[in-house]
């Protein structure tokens, strides 16, 4: 077989699986669907393509990489505390319309500022290329793997080990218990928030190792959503074979059937799996699923 | 033994209020009707049959795309405010009705009132397909999955764009002619008016009945509480999957009438943000309700336009005319989340709010909201 197409399943399962981490993290913490979270990626995009000019050193590059890091977190912060934050104990599906709001006000933060432009991020390292089992590799091809598995495994260790990631689990499973164990439901709220926001800048770096920054980024992240979908909204063990399976449907059929069914085919996987597995591959059973 | 003492009936001379039922007609009238209130009727029947007369050909095409976009949000507003399931790809039924009621005139040459009726029913088997996940799906993953049919849909739209295109000659969107209804061609702007507001006049009164129709409180029941509903006897399956239908039907419907009225269809119109778009229209109008779909609709289709007019009114074109559709776009997000935040029952409920003042002053009496307050 082919090694580009393992090495193409990898990094497109690596782009995904970073992407649907932003939605898991704050569905697990909130139950609400986080669908501001394609213009924080847009938006963190944009930003890197003006901050990170051509003839950029690594250093330069990792600098504004790290200050968009923090940006976005902020950011993040900023989404939990002046929207969501308001808008708790109303209806799930209002929650998620005010994501739904804060993704159109991110658009047109984009759209004012950057006006539908598109480009290439300068990546460090785009040069370095290897020859394995017969095909090039690029050290940027590489790099989303490697940046993903850092992610899940540190986020894992997070949740397992650390307190702040113990009382996120907590207030995951039954907030309403976790908050009358005296954790501070609204700070774990906004970390959760920040984090994702965060990890949607890391994703935007992950996916302009392989393409450029513009508006198809929304779609893309839309994409991320559905694995997030099949693996379990509020699931990480869920996560790595959903990221993996929609990785494999979409490379086969990109490269043997038909292109522009590619770009559908992470919807039709989600479908086929939640038709057999309707709360995702991992996902918890919601008992009260009140709308 | 004394008599039981016997009761008056209240003077037949008083002002009968709406407020007091006096028997079971009254309950069950759909509108109930007084004095006033048919006064009312009359003078807006006279001002939405005078519109054509009274505004100028902009704000009259105007109010026919929001009355277009109304009808779809009707459709929306069964599912999602009656039913309360989340459809994200309500452009789908759009898409499915227009490139329906296209094909049928450019396979069969088929008119406008043949293709309506069957751009619904085309649009009712999509809204069942997509509302088939409901036997197994629940909560959001079921909402979302209308998403994934929006993609699959567009998807499909794309390709049979594709085959039209090369198969008919035709470059960019596919054209359409006149719209024929059999008796009448509309031609011109007033035309498509009064025939948009007649539709939309019954497919509100269709609404309104189902509302109030068994199928309607079942819905209203699933939305609630689902489990209730399901313990009540509630066949929860069925009644998501009409709804989704009648979504779709609705929605094929406004696709068919939006394909005319462009004089043509083009898949990239039916996307993501369109669907969002019907989704803010019963947000801003208020979830649930039937005025609610219709205000939502209007306003939501009047602002970015009067948005544009303020711009060029205030001569700031120059200065913000690149920037219009960010404009738009934060207009539309702030008004979201406006309404979000601060009325939750949206238009509808500000109306009531008003009605309630009006008709019950001098008593002071404050509504309670559909939702939870801060």
């Amino acid at each position: 077989m082919d090694f580009s197409i393992i090495v193409d399943i990898l990094k497109l399962a690596s782009v995904y699986g970073v992407l649907a981490l932003g939605f898991v993290i704050v569905y697990r913490t909130s139950r609400v669907l986080n669908l501001a979270q394609p213009g924080v990626v847009l938006l963190a995009g944009l930003m890197a393509l003006t901050f990170i000019p051509r003839d950029a050193t690594p250093t330069r590059f990792w600098l504004t990489a790290l200050v968009l890091l923090v940006l976005g977190a902020l950011a993040g912060l900023a989404l939990y505390a002046l929207l969501l934050r308001p808008m708790a104990g109303q209806s799930h599906i209002s929650q998620v319309l005010m994501t739904l709001a804060a993704l159109f006000l991110l658009q047109a933060i984009s759209e004012a500022g950057w006006r539908g432009e598109s480009g290439f991020i300068p990546m460090p390292g785009r040069q370095v290329r290897w020859e394995v089992f017969g095909t090039n590799v690029r050290l940027l091809d590489v790099a989303p793997v490697v940046v993903a598995a850092l992610v899940v495994v540190g986020l894992a260790l997070f949740y397992r080990y650390s307190r702040s990631g113990r009382q996120m689990r907590a207030v995951a499973e039954n907030p309403a218990l976790a908050a009358r164990r005296g954790i501070n439901i609204e700070k774990i709220g906004a970390v959760a928030w920040a984090i994702a926001a965060a990890l949607g800048v890391v994703a935007v770096f992950l996916t302009s190792t392989q393409g450029s920054v513009s508006l198809l980024l929304v779609g893309t992240t839309l994409k991320g959503f559905t694995v997030a979908l099949v693996g379990g909204l509020d699931s990480l063990s869920g996560l790595v074979p959903a990221a993996l399976l929609v990785a494999v449907a979409e490379v086969i059929t990109v490269r043997f059937i038909d292109q522009q069914l590619g770009e559908a085919i992470p919807y039709v996987v989600l479908l086929v799996v939640l038709v057999v597995k309707p709360w995702g591959l991992a996902g918890t059973r919601e008992e009260l699923d009140r709308v | 033994m004394t008599s039981p003492p016997v009761l008056r009936e209240p003077s037949r001379r008083r002002r009968r209020s709406p407020y007091l039922r006096t028997d079971y007609r009254g309950e069950l009238t759909l509108f109930p009707y007084s004095g006033p209130r048919l006064t009312v009727i009359a003078v807006t029947v006279a001002l939405v049959a005078a519109y054509p007369f009274l505004a100028n050909a902009f704000w009259l095409g105007v109010i026919n795309l929001a009355v277009i976009a109304a009808i779809g949000a009707l459709g929306l507003q069964i599912v999602t405010g009656m039913a309360g399931q989340l459809s994200l790809g309500h452009a789908a039924f759009l898409a499915v009705g227009g490139f329906f009621a296209a094909g049928l005139y450019l396979h069969l040459g088929l008119p406008l009132w043949v293709a309506g009726p069957a751009a619904m029913l085309a649009g009712a088997t999509a809204g069942a397909i997509a509302g088939l996940p409901a036997l197994r799906i629940r909560g959001f993953y079921l909402g979302i999955t209308t998403l994934a049919v929006q993609y699959v849909v567009i998807a499909i739209g794309l390709k049979y764009q594709g085959y039209l295109q090369t198969s008919f000659g035709t470059t960019g969107s596919l054209s359409l002619p006149m719209p024929d209804l059999g008796f009448v061609t509309l031609t011109t702007t007033t035309d498509w008016y009064y025939f948009l507001v007649v539709l939309a006049g019954v497919v509100i009164l269709a609404v309104t009945n189902l509302k109030r129709s068994d199928l309607g409180r079942s819905m209203l029941a699933v939305r609630q509480r689902e489990l209730a509903a399901e313990a009540l006897g509630v066949n929860v399956a069925r009644v998501k999957i009409t709804a989704f239908a009648l979504s779709g039907a609705l929605g094929g419907l406004a696709g068919a009438l939006s394909a005319y009225y462009y004089r043509g269809v083009g898949i990239e119109d039916f996307d993501l943000l369109l669907s969002v778009e019907f989704l803010a229209m019963i947000i801003v109008g208020g979830l649930g309700s039937v005025l609610g779909a219709v205000l939502g609709a209007m306003f939501v289709i009047a602002t970015p336009l009067l948005v544009g007019q303020l711009i060029a009114a205030f001569g700031l074109e120059g200065l913000l005319g690149q920037h219009l559709r960010a404009i738009e776009l934060a207009v539309f997000a702030l008004t979201m989340i406006g309404f979000l935040l601060f009325e939750p029952d949206g238009l509808a409920g500000v109306w009531q709010r008003l009605k309630t003042y009006v008709t019950r002053w001098p008593f002071k009496y404050t509504g309670m909201s559909t939702q939870a307050k801060r």
